[in-house]
């Protein structure tokens, strides 16, 4: 059974139409008499997906793109103009509270928890607003502080920890009531890289080992490719693309980067499909167009030619593959979804 | 003081008036309150046995213009010392330290370009509801030129106030508790609603020495006493307080830039 | 659900974060005694020239300004987050809030207790018995005629704090009408005509947080204080209506007009 469905969801603003240049100079009385019309300002249009318990989905796209809108429908916090949702078996904005106590929600730049007060105590009143028993919530408390290497933070006054302790705390307090499903809103904004990885590998665990459901936004591509394995981007409301990682890196960058060190100090290597990207004493970097020559081939023809002392193939880099799909859309391709 | 820096003090005072202009639902808001707080003491003088005081002069009629005037002061300023304190708090003086133009400089013209715009506002809606209620102007005309250069510096000697009081984060964290007790002495010692003659002798010489009536009575003891002398003495007080409560602004701010030099922001 | 546990749980949470910093906290609570007493010499100027204001001296005052200082500080100390619900409500603060299983209101205004509520609310005691001259067999009328007063202020500040649920910009319009409630409520209300007197109990309920508190203090009449009670709860119901209507808009994402 899907954690979460979404069928033909939209969300439309009315709003004001922003002030014509002409009008702003002509000042207050006149924008009394002649006030300006309320526009349908559509946020997210006629988006469908479905995420499996336990899968983890990264749910992304450029500034406005309505992540945040879609995010909101989906705990109840917005009421959509039109479609269909069920989360963890209830209708967001009908059944809000009851959601509530089955989803965990991170949002980055907003804290849940008491700025001048000890860790633990946030903790604890939120284990009354959750109405855990107290057994279950040490037993649990026990295990996100181990996990998230807290223990010695709980004691600490929130306004004394850093941006990533305090982050780290904010997941664990979303996961204290033992959701099966995670709702994180650009979890890891202002973290250092350290910071960020240590958070990466934590959460990842722990939904490994609960089988919690993951849907997080991020303009990170490191949070992306380190928690997810499925990726479905939206820009100006529309869903553009619902694909596992590996599938997405395939289909939309076909040119992967090759570093040849070798014996010779120049070394030669003539392939179609293969540019040379860098030529340095003893080392070559190469540009492997995949669609004109397998990778295979390149690495077999290079063995046969050349003296190699070490051979390194990158994957193309996250970023490259979203800000492509950004900047060119997906042209013709349709939306493919997750089948596999 | 260069005339670049001039120039630059001069677009901080145009940014201030353009913030309150825009401050559409902020300014209709001041301007109701204003108009409560003038009808609310119009009903309290009118209900009051005014005939007690033995003076035919003072009527609910000049108590409400005496009151108009004080309350469009203390109106048209606002609460500007929270900007400094944000700016302390949330560590961002920093950067308005770092530029040319001095960050308190920058703040205070910032701040008269706003009060400007207000005091117009309120001056504006001031005279409104005078009429409205009182069926004329109780302002002479003559006098007009030495009241708006007494409230122009009243005006600036409580944004001083409020530059002390902002730069006083720097010590204290936050400086409400000090604002209101120093607010409070203001609307008291200044005679915000009971102009300063009718306070009992001792008590009014004390608050007419103080500076808080060169904040608040003085623009409006016109009103009282509109003979050359007073008007003369009121202005040569105020001006002597603008020196002492401008030095005082300056060591404070210069006591707060060597506290952030040594401490950090 | 422990509803009652949990309202426990937020006020100790609330209180505790009140006091994280003492200091401050009873400097602020010193302060505002200070604040309360200094304007108060206002009132000892004024009745210094005159005999009476309508029929009120000196120590009406003092009752009117201690149930207001009582009923305002309570608001303050034990429902602080009232202060801040526009800002909250204009900034998609609520998103917290309903992201959680519980109500959001008692979370909202059990968010922040300001520790200078506690120097009105003992600058009360001052204003009720030293310079008011009450007795102390008046202390359990006095406690609930202004405790019934704090819910009604409660409960206006409330409804004019949902405003950003239709109006956006409108947080800066609330902290005005703000204002405004407290310029009426700390000036005696006697003196007004009937229409204003009318307004005042109803539409801007200050009469209900002022006037009739005192009325029934100066008249030991049970029937005001029961008015003041009666009002409490009336308004204290609206105020919560008012902001599940506000929170339909939240949720729906309307922004109807925009006062720019």
């Amino acid at each position: 059974m899907a954690d979460i469905t979404v069928e033909g969801l939209s969300k439309s603003f009315r709003v004001r139409r922003p002030v014509a240049k002409g009008q702003a100079k002509a000042g207050a009385l006149a924008r009394l008499l002649a006030p300006r019309p309320v526009v349908e300002l559509p946020a997210v249009s006629n988006i469908s997906f479905a995420v499996a318990a336990g899968e983890r989905v990264a749910f992304i796209g450029p500034n406005g793109a309505g992540k945040s809108t879609t995010l909101k429908m989906l705990t109840g916090i917005l009421r959509p103009s039109a479609g269909h949702a069920e989360v963890a078996g209830c209708v967001p904005w009908q059944q809000r509270r009851q959601l509530a106590r089955r989803i965990g929600i991170v949002f980055g730049q907003r804290s849940q928890l008491w700025y001048t007060l000890p860790v633990r105590s946030s903790f604890e009143l939120l284990r009354r607003i959750y109405d855990v028993d107290r057994a279950r919530h040490r037993a649990r408390l026990e295990r996100l502080a181990r996990t998230f290497e807290i223990c010695g933070l709980l004691d600490r006054p929130v306004s004394e920890l850093s941006l990533g302790q305090r982050i780290r705390c904010e997941i664990a307090a979303s996961l204290l009531h033992g959701p099966g499903l995670l709702l994180l809103d650009e979890p890891t904004i202002g973290l250092d890289i350290t910071a960020k990885a240590a958070l990466r590998d934590h959460l990842g665990e722990l939904s490994r080992a609960e089988g919690t459901t993951v849907l997080l936004t991020s303009h990170d591509t490191g949070d992306i490719e380190t928690i997810c394995d499925r990726v479905i981007v939206i820009d100006h409301g529309r869903l553009l693309l619902d694909q596992p990682l590996e599938r997405l890196r395939r289909e939309f960058l076909q040119h992967r980067a090759m570093i040849l060190v070798t014996a010779e100090e120049h070394p030669r290597l003539e392939l179609p499909g293969v540019a040379v990207a860098a030529a340095e004493p003893y080392r070559l970097s190469l540009s492997v167009d995949t669609a004109r020559m397998p990778v295979e081939k390149v690495v077999a023809a290079a063995l046969a030619q050349l003296s190699l002392r070490d051979i390194v193939i990158e994957n193309p880099p996250l970023e490259e593959v979203i800000k492509a799909i950004y900047r060119d859309g997906i042209g013709q391709k349709e939306i493919s979804h997750a089948t596999g | 003081m260069r005339r670049a820096d001039i120039g630059a003090l001069l677009a901080f005072a145009l940014l201030g008036w353009h913030r309150a202009a825009a401050d559409r639902a902020g300014g209709l808001g001041r301007l109701a309150f204003y108009w409560l707080i003038l009808l609310i003491f119009w009903a309290l003088w009118r209900a009051t046995p005014l005939q007690e005081l033995g003076r035919p002069g003072l009527d609910a009629t000049r108590l409400f213009w005496y009151m108009a005037v004080t309350e469009s002061v203390v109106i048209a300023v606002g609460f500007p010392y929270r900007e400094i304190e944000r700016d302390i708090l949330s560590g961002e003086i920093a950067a308005g330290r770092a530029r040319p133009l001095p960050y308190a400089m920058a703040l205070l013209a910032e701040w008269i370009g706003g009060c400007c715009h207000r005091l117009l506002l309120l001056g504006a809606g001031g005279i409104a509801i005078g009429l409205w209620i009182t069926g004329g102007i109780a302002i002479p005309f003559a006098i007009l030129p030495a009241m708006l250069l007494s409230t122009a510096i009243a005006m600036l000697l409580v944004l001083l106030c409020h530059l002390q009081l902002g730069y006083a984060a720097a010590w204290v964290g936050t400086p409400a508790p000090l604002f209101w007790i120093w607010q409070k002495m203001t609307f008291v010692l200044g005679g915000l609603m009971i102009p300063l003659t009718l306070y009992p002798a001792p008590f009014a010489r004390l608050a007419e020495a103080s500076p808080f009536a060169a904040m608040i009575f003085a623009p409006a003891s016109f009103l009282l006493d509109a003979s050359s002398p007073a008007i003369a003495g009121t202005l040569g007080l105020q001006l002597f307080w603008l020196v002492v409560i401008g030095l005082m602004t300056w060591l404070v701010e210069r006591a707060a830039a060597a506290r952030f030099a040594e401490r950090g922001v | 659900m422990n509803s009652l546990a949990y309202l426990v749980a937020l006020l100790r949470v609330n209180l505790a974060a009140c006091f994280a910093r003492p200091t401050f906290a009873l400097t602020s609570a010193a302060m505002m005694l200070g604040n309360n007493l200094i304007i108060f010499l206002l009132w000892v100027v004024y009745f210094a020239d005159f005999s009476n204001l309508g029929g009120w001296g000196l120590r009406d005052m003092a009752l009117l300004i201690g149930v207001v200082a009582w009923s305002f500080g309570l608001m303050v100390f034990l429902a602080g987050g009232l202060r801040d619900l526009a800002s909250t409500i204009a900034n998609g603060g609520l998103d917290i809030h309903l992201g959680r299983p519980r109500h959001p209101l008692p979370a909202l205004l059990l968010s922040r207790a300001i520790p200078s509520g506690l120097g009105d609310m003992a600058s009360a005691f001052l204003f009720w018995f030293w310079l008011g001259g009450a007795r102390l067999g008046d202390l359990p009328l006095l406690l609930a005629v202004s405790t019934a007063a704090a819910v009604v202020l409660g409960a206006t500040v409330t409804i004019t704090q949902c405003l950003p649920f239709w109006l956006t910009g409108a947080a800066a319009l609330s902290e005005e009408i703000f204002n405004m409630l407290m310029m009426v409520v700390f000036y005696p209300q006697h003196p007004y005509g009937f229409l204003v007197r009318l307004a005042l109990f109803t539409v801007f309920p200050t009469a209900f947080i002022a006037l009739l508190p005192v009325e029934a203090i100066r008249h030991h009449s049970l029937l005001e204080a029961l008015g003041v009670l009666a009002a409490a709860i009336g308004y204290g119901a609206l105020a919560v209506h008012v902001f599940e209507r506000g929170l339909r808009r939240y949720a729906s994402g309307n922004r109807i007009l925009e006062l720019r």
